[in-house]
């Protein structure tokens, strides 16, 4: 197991009336070259596990292991963590703050200690990765770039880094369908073609189920769900009681079985469920 | 339909980059939003919807052509605050718009503005907080509330002031679905009971589905518009737009390509569960 | 540091108390009062008394001691600070203890103990009542007070509401710096070691998004208030006109009557 939490618990402000108990007993664990995803409400604790992952954040209570190590026991060295397990918060074109583009991507190469023809290298990865041509972005000012374009190097200045698991936290938020798609595909290559982990945190149901291998679902900062998207959208009931909801497509194919058409109910792209009711309506009129 | 209540005529803006090179972020942009009208308002990023919806309550100021708010010119210094008064504005942020450090507090600030007397200040902060669902909460702290709480008190602060149209700009690109479903129930509740025209800003496709009418913008221009069966019924190259089909127009689609004769204007699982059954 | 979120300056806690319902201005102008009279007590007994009172105060008020007492704990080494000035520096009287150059004589601990204690109630009496009132009854309380000053034409209105408006941004904005350190520090960021130097420049990544993201918000915020109708003071009204009761009268009588009696007792 890459990652594994066990009783992983933790608490904000604890002993003051401000107190909030943001993971309660969480267990679970993160095979290396998965596509996890992570969904739940506002204040269900996402964001609080996925600090722990990289040691942002200490356990109040139970621990966090890396590949079989207790980070917090001494046996890792947190920063060496933090560049294998990277990390992408919520907004990141928001961290930028070096004057050139080659700057800012270089930053987490730089505080690995690389230099020279090395970095130069990791930058240029870091930003193809992204869809990004280096020649062209590399002494342009990150703050005069379009919002996807920010993101895309913030992006990068992650990749850059070589990390073995990528963690982001709502990556998408606030761009236009066709950036979504493009910042999805270029994440969706690199696990396939880099065996990358990736860990992501969304609010987007529809999105969650075409990419994710592996869904955990927290309620109230327990994990309430977890399995592949076709087993817990199955669960509809609990899902709609956390506040989620159930794609549009897995909605309008678990209808049609309660309707007693005989549909799989675990498809989750267009393409795939228009199949299935055509062979359906089919099989009807023969 | 009934009377525009907002109108732009041949509306341009250009916002200066370094104080020379300019960027035209709307150009020669005509339109007319109709009194009582649910419209949604969908581009890229960068195609000039912000800054449309900017010019909509005069906080900016065409470079060239007019814009009409109930046959007002924003451009009359005399005018704007009554214009600010009638379009209500709300944005993507929740966090950057609260003002006040209690819910009640904020929904009154901007009718303290306009210098309203306070026992109906009192009674319209109450009728908006109730308006919302928020009428338990107003003595909350606004950092406390989530996210789709804050959105709600944004728009209660706007409705206080009885503002005849309401433009939200992004209002839920940074909520969770439970939020996302309040916002967009009292958007429509307000449109359908309370006669608010709405104009809705959106990257989300399947928020449009309720629309009266879709427009895409596009670098500034209105590259089509129409009602969401239109909109959605594959005929548009909505990807080279930037834009997508929501899932079930998409699905219907594809079933219409694979020889199903699946109707026209089919937007919601429950049209398709019927038709398939 | 986490667990920044809900903090707000002062750490106000509601409650339903005599000092919690007592108006701000009363309450600002008694304040203004105790701490006048704190400048003026010259004996120990002076400071007795107070204490006595603020004792009482503190009692009627139910916050909890211990959360009180972690709102001290940033002016601790204030209040250290000044003691050791005085015990070491302040010359004077009998010789107490000497180590080489280094000697604390009679005079120091005397002025170095009273200077303590009156800065110690000076802050538990602030704290106290910002314990216990709301931001914007302060904000309102601060406006009413420079009142008078409007015809040195200091904009009370303006800085009531700057002050609102900070004192509402600044969860927001230390869950920000909160954010943008922990994002730098996935990026390999140290903001813990090296000297000084090191340590400032390291600040860099931290900051220049912060000041960044604090322009961007204002400038989102002017938006919103300018959309909303705001134009400055004048022609404001106020949803809530704050009512001065019998209550409040007291309160301030109350305050004068206790300072008066303990200057004179103390003086
Ligand atoms: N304050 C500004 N200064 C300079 N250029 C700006 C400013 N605001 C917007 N622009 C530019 O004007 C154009 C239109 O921007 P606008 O914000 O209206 O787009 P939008 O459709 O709202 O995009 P998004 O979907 O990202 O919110 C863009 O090219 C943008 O870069
Ligand atoms: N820095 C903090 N200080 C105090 N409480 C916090 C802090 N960060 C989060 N919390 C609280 O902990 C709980 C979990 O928050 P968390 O941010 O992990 O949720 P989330 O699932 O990521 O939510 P969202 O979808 O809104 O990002 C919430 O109740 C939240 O209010
Ligand atoms: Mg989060
Ligand atoms: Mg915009």
């Amino acid at each position: 197991m890459l990652i594994e939490t066990r009783d992983l618990s933790f608490t904000y402000m604890p002993g003051t009336p401000f107190q909030v108990e943001a993971l309660q007993s969480v267990n679970m664990t993160v095979a290396r070259g998965e596509f996890i995803g992570i969904i739940g409400e506002t204040g269900s604790g996402k964001s609080t596990l996925v600090q722990h992952f990289n040691g942002l954040l200490k356990p109040t209570g139970g621990e966090i292991r890396v590949e079989g190590k207790n980070i917090w026991a001494g046996e890792i060295n947190l920063r060496t963590l933090r560049s294998r397990i990277a990390m992408l918060f919520q907004f990141p074109e928001h961290q930028l703050f070096e004057e050139t583009v080659f700057n800012d991507v270089s930053f987490g190469p730089r505080n690995l200690g690389l230099s020279g023809s090395e970095l130069t290298e990791r930058v240029r990865f870091g930003l193809e990765s992204m869809g990004l041509d280096f020649d062209t972005y590399r002494d342009r000012s990150p703050f005069q770039l379009s919002g996807g374009e920010k993101r895309r190097v913030a992006m990068a200045g992650i990749l850059a880094m070589r990390p073995q698991v990528v963690v982001l936290d709502e990556p998408t938020a606030g761009m236009d369908p066709a950036g979504r798609r493009q910042f999805l595909e270029q994440v969706k290559r690199l696990h396939r073609e880099e065996g990358l982990t990736v860990i992501l945190v969304t609010h987007n149901m529809e999105e969650i189920a075409l990419l994710a291998e592996k869904l955990f679902v927290f309620n109230r900062g327990k994990l309430v769900l977890q399995g592949s998207p076709a087993e817990v959208f199955k669960s509809a009931a609990v899902i709609r009681d956390t506040g989620l909801e159930i794609p549009a497509l897995s909605e309008l194919l678990q209808r049609l079985s309660e309707q007693g058409k005989k549909v799989r109910t675990d498809l989750f792209s267009v393409e795939e469920a228009a199949a299935e009711i055509l062979q359906l309506v089919r099989e009807d009129r023969s | 339909m009934n009377s525009p209540i907002i109108e732009t005529i041949q509306l341009s803006y250009d916002y200066s980059l370094d104080g020379e090179k300019e960027i035209r972020a709307l150009d020669n942009l005509s339109l007319k939003i109709c009194e009582g009208e649910y419209l949604c308002l969908i581009g890229p990023n960068g195609s000039g919807k912000s800054t449309l919806a900017r010019h909509l309550n005069a906080l900016l100021l065409p470079a060239a052509g007019d814009v009409y708010v109930d046959g007002l010119l924003t451009a009359l210094e005399e005018n704007r605050w009554e214009i600010r008064r009638r379009v209500g504005l709300v944005f993507q942020n929740p966090d950057n718009q609260i003002v006040a450090t209690t819910v009640e507090e904020d929904v009154a600030f901007g009718l303290e503005n306009l210098g309203i007397a306070p026992p109906i200040i009192l009674q319209r902060v109450a009728e908006a907080l109730e308006l919302v669902g928020l009428k338990s909460l107003a003595q909350h702290a606004p950092h406390l509330l989530s996210g789709g709480q804050k959105q709600r008190l944004a728009i209660a602060g706007v409705l206080a002031m009885r503002p005849r149209c309401l433009v939200l700009d992004e209002p839920t690109a940074m909520l969770d679905p439970r939020g996302r479903r309040e916002v967009l129930a009292t958007i429509r509740m307000l449109n359908r009971q309370e006669r608010v025209t709405v104009v809705h800003i959106t990257h989300f496709m399947e928020e449009t589905l309720e629309a009266d009418r879709i427009i895409v913008l596009d670098r500034g221009r209105i590259a089509c518009s129409g009602s969401p069966a239109e909109i959605f019924s594959g005929k548009l190259d909505l990807e080279a737009l930037g834009m997508d089909m929501p899932p079930i127009p998409a699905l219907a689609m594809a079933l219409r390509e694979g020889g199903l004769a699946v109707p026209q204007g089919i937007l919601h699982v429950d049209q398709l569960v019927e038709f398939l059954c | 540091m986490s667990g920044m979120r809900s903090i707000t300056l002062g750490h106000y806690l509601p409650g339903n108390s005599l000092l919690h319902r007592l108006d701000p201005r009363a309450k600002l102008v008694g304040l203004l009062i105790l701490i006048a009279a704190l400048f003026l007590i010259r004996t120990f007994s002076g400071f007795f008394y107070f204490g006595l009172f603020f004792l009482i105060a503190f009692i009627s008020s139910r916050l909890p001691w211990r959360y009180f007492l972690r709102g001290l704990k940033p002016v601790l080494y204030i209040v250290i600070f000044t003691l050791i000035l005085h015990f070491l520096f302040t010359k004077g009287g009998r010789v107490f203890w000497r180590f080489g150059v280094l000697t604390i004589e009679e005079n120091g601990v005397y002025l170095g103990s009273f200077m303590t204690l009156r800065l110690i109630l000076l802050v538990v009496t602030t704290l106290l009542v910002t314990l216990t009132t709301s931001p914007i009854a302060f904000a309102d309380g601060i406006e009413f007070l420079l009142r008078p000053l409007r015809i040195f034409r200091v904009p009370g209105h303006e800085i009531a509401m700057m002050m609102t408006i900070a004192l509402r941004f600044i969860p927001t904005l230390m869950e920000e710096s909160d954010k943008i350190r922990k994002a730098q520090m996935a990026r390999g960021a140290d903001f813990e070691s090296g000297n000084i130097f090191r340590r400032a420049r390291n600040l860099v990544p931290l900051l220049v998004p912060l000041f960044v993201s604090a322009f961007r918000r204002a400038d989102d915020l002017a938006v919103a208030m300018e959309s909303r109708c705001y134009r400055g003071g004048e022609n404001r009204t106020k949803m809530r006109q704050r009512q001065i009761t019998g209550l409040d009268y007291l309160g301030v009588f109350t305050a004068c009557g206790i300072a008066l009696a303990i200057v004179l007792t103390g003086v």
